[in-house]
């Protein structure tokens, strides 16, 4: 069985079972042209439904651009509602940082331990059990919580998103260190590496394409917790001007922060897929 | 041996196959290529990898749909797979999900008949190949020479005139490999049926064919008729005719 | 592959591990005698827990099938609670059931449909990007603007999220079908409708499966979340009371059965999930 989060690549990734290969000119008409149309595809529907749905339920695409341009430095509406002086792009970079530092920290433990007790049996013993639960739980139930212990701070969110990633990362590095061919580590010990070789030469790389696609699932999901955090209750960020603009019936407000988010994880994606393309370019 | 057929059961004439590859520059994988092949023959086509042997045998069968000449199959162009031609192939196609006996009976399920019928035709053919014992067992319970009598019990079960096999055995040790060729020779002797067989093999060649076909950078260069009585033993294969053929394909493959 | 006593270990060093932190809890709560507003310690002991936030549960209990309602001033009892909590729990239960279902039947419908067409599955490969990383989370308020935020809001939430999940995983699956089966099946003469009912929708199932089982701890989020932001009944509601008085226990109480009910409907469509992998070769 593949890992059960291939779910974050492009479904083109798989490549169904080619029965023609298309002349030269029409593969390259169709990598250049199916891409960018099926963008417009998307948003010819959006168009369509927003036209047949009255303007309190769905507002077209073009109206969420012309909403977010106004709004994304600063927004006056927001002010009303007490975010203060702020705009959408003010807010999503808190909702960034958050996402950010969460996902680094958390993921950093994750993989340490993943990798750790993937190798030291009495460590795994007491990891698996504690991940065993919170793999298969909703993390979501603990936002509550963290917001009566820590109360309305920046903490609250990046500790959900930073426990959410450890979690997720130390099982997707314990199974990218199960996956190595044990014949590496016993060819390099055979000859003659410390186990400080092995880990830094043999299982880190090793483990590396695996744990980036690990990481790739991990942020896409980050973003939607941090946001409903956010709602949940925060200082600042775009869930919050979510909430705000929700409580005002705001279409056209919640479509834009909704797709900034949207267009925000998309790009981060692009990046890590990017970097992860160039350090595991062996691969 | 019969050869008295006057109808080819397959005939290429002036066969072409040009693959492009993603980044744009084109393969010739088959040049040319003319060849018949009588009814009931067994005709080994030999080559190193990536010479266009398995192309060749995939054009024959139908899963290549693009080429230039003209090939027929019981004089019907070849366009698309057909019942008239099974097909054995490299890689292990048991269906894991189905039962054996419901592997061998597949092609017989998929032309419509009854089943019953085609649990008794399965069970008669997985006797032939040795496998009596375990007809509902699940494939993955079985080994990789198993899994090889029941690819070639289920192509024998839908009973086409033709058979094309690509390098069915190769990834069988030696021993298992020489028991399905000898499974594979009496089915053949016992059915009549036209076997088009491809391996890098000169020695599983030598055993099987009554005619090799050396295929070398996708043009036939050689095409011999083996004229050694069946069925062969290590013994007949070392006579003087017997190593004068091995010499012969080893030389046109490349070695010697 | 674990041997018996190897199995024997984990298992006892798992429980081993559960005890440890049941203790490490209380033994934090004695050190931590903070409390919130309303009175309510910040990090409630086990002792607390059971006989206070538990049996405050009867709070939520209307009072029908003769079990008395705190709200007309009789003491709270247990029978309530458990009253008052089950009948949250079939409330949110049906809520994911019936999602994670339609989601389920609609993406894994979708995707073996698109999967047919190679110009379809790569004309829509866009959208369901985009679809895929748009925040399900950031969603809600406009589920709730869409279709209300009562019941059929949240159960077209949680289909919708399942249905994104499902309906990537079955096009991935397809894709990954090896490519000798499928000539396999037409040399022996299948036509396409044949190849999909004999080839396709069993060799997917393994795959499917992964994703089924992904789906299940994503829709009980859905589901959190989703009652979390405005739903009228439902364990969610109960949050969010509780959270208007700081009521930790509570809350608490609430999490610990939502992570109950995810942990023992993962376990249930694990086991029952594996009788139709029973010919694959990792039936582990």
């Amino acid at each position: 069985m593949t890992e059960p989060g291939t779910g974050a690549a492009s479904p083109l990734a798989g490549g169904a079972p080619e029965q023609r290969r298309p002349a030269a000119w029409g593969r390259w008409l169709a990598h250049f042209l199916v891409a960018p149309s099926g963008v417009l595809l998307f948003l010819a529907v959006w168009t369509i439904l927003a036209i047949e749905l009255p303007p309190s339920r769905l507002v077209s695409p073009y109206a969420v651009a012309v909403d977010l341009w106004n709004n994304f430095l600063r927004s006056p509406r927001l002010e009303v509602f007490g975010l203060g002086r702020t705009g959408y792009g003010a807010l999503l970079l808190y909702t960034t940082r958050n996402v950010l530092v969460g996902l680094v920290v958390g993921s950093a433990v994750g993989i340490v331990v993943g990798i750790a007790s993937a190798r030291l049996r009495p460590l795994r013993l007491i990891v698996d059990p504690i991940v065993l639960v919170l793999g298969t739980v909703p993390v979501l139930v603990a936002a509550p919580l963290f917001l009566l212990w820590f109360g309305v701070v920046p903490f609250t969110q990046v500790l959900l998103v930073g426990g959410y990633s450890a979690v997720m990362m130390v099982i997707f590095a314990q199974r990218a260190a199960a996956n190595v061919d044990p014949v590496y580590e016993k060819s390099a010990m055979a000859r003659g590496a410390s186990w400080r070789d092995r880990l830094f030469l043999v299982l880190i790389p090793g483990t590396l394409p695996e744990i980036l696609g690990g990481l790739r699932i991990t942020l896409a999901s980050a973003w939607g917790l941090e946001t409903f955090a956010e709602i949940l209750g925060a200082p600042s960020g775009i869930g919050q001007a979510i909430k705000t603009l929700t409580n005002v019936n705001n279409v056209a407000g919640m479509l834009a922060c909704v797709s900034l988010v949207a267009l925000t994880a998309i790009i981060m994606d692009m990046l890590l897929v990017a970097l992860a393309r160039w350090v595991t370019r062996w691969a | 041996m019969l050869m008295v057929e006057t109808q080819s059961a397959v005939s290429i004439d002036r066969l072409s196959v040009v693959f492009e590859r993603d980044d744009g520059t084109r393969v010739q994988a088959l040049r040319d290529v003319s060849l018949d092949i009588g009814e009931g023959e067994f005709v080994c086509v030999l080559g190193r990898s990536g010479h266009g042997k398995t192309t060749l045998l995939n054009v024959v069968a139908g899963l290549i749909p693009s080429y230039s000449g003209d090939v027929r199959v019981l004089g019907k162009p070849v366009k698309a797979p057909g019942v008239d031609r099974g097909v054995i192939f490299q890689k292990d196609a048991v269906f894991p999900w189905m039962r054996v006996e419901d592997n061998v009976a597949f092609g017989l399920r998929v032309s419509g008949m009854p089943k019953p019928e085609r649990l008794r035709v399965a069970r008669e053919h997985l006797d032939l190949v040795g496998l009596r014992n375990v007809p509902r067992a699940w494939p993955r319970e079985l080994s990789g020479g198993m899994r090889a009598r029941v690819a070639v019990a289920g192509v024998f079960a839908s009973d086409p005139p033709i058979l094309l096999a690509d390098e069915p055995f190769g990834a069988l040790d030696y021993v298992t490999r020489r028991q399905l060729q000898d499974v594979l020779l009496s089915l053949w002797e016992r059915t009549g049926k036209t076997i088009m067989f491809v391996t890098h093999d000169v020695d599983e060649a030598l055993r099987l064919a009554t005619r090799v076909i050396v295929v070398s950078n996708g043009s036939v260069v050689e095409d011999q008729a083996v004229d050694l009585p069946m069925p062969r033993s290590d013994d007949a294969l070392a006579t003087p005719r017997g190593l004068e053929l091995r010499h012969l394909l080893l030389h046109h493959i490349g070695l010697e | 592959m674990a041997s018996r006593r190897e199995r024997l270990v984990s298992v006892a060093s798992g429980i081993g591990v559960f005890v440890a932190l049941v203790l490490l809890w209380e033994l934090l709560s004695r050190i931590v005698t903070a409390t919130g507003s309303y009175d309510e310690p910040l990090v409630p002991g086990w002792g607390y827990l059971w006989s206070n936030s538990l049996l405050r549960m009867a709070d939520y209990w209307d009072g029908s099938l003769g079990i008395p309602s705190t709200v007309e001033g009789d003491p709270p009892t247990y029978a309530a609670a458990i009253l008052a909590l089950g009948k949250a729990s079939l409330i949110t239960f049906q809520r994911v059931l019936i999602g994670l279902v339609a989601g389920v039947v609609v993406g894994v419908g979708l995707g073996v449909l698109v999967s047919m067409s190679s110009l379809a599955r790569r004309l829509l490969a866009p959208s369901v990007h985009i679809l895929r990383m748009t925040p399900f989370l950031a969603m809600i308020p406009l589920f709730n603007l869409w279709f209300g935020a009562a019941t059929i809001g949240i159960i077209l939430f949680v289909a919708y999220g399942v249905g994104v999940i499902m309906f990537i995983g079955a096009i991935n699956a397809v894709g990954n079908v090896p490519r000798v089966y499928f000539d396999r099946a037409a040399t022996a003469g299948a036509g396409l409708a044949t190849r999909y009912r004999l080839i396709v929708m069993p060799a997917i199932v393994p795959e499917l499966r992964a994703s089924l089982l992904l789906s299940i701890g994503l829709a009980w989020s859905l589901v959190v979340a989703g009652e979390l932001l405005g739903a009228q009944e439902g364990l969610g509601v109960i949050v969010i009371y509780a959270l208007q008085f700081a009521y930790t226990g509570r809350v608490m109480i609430i999490a610990f059965l939502f992570i109950l009910y995810a942990g023992i409907s993962f376990a249930l469509v694990e086991a029952v999930s594996r009788w139709f992998i029973r010919w694959h070769h990792q039936t582990t």
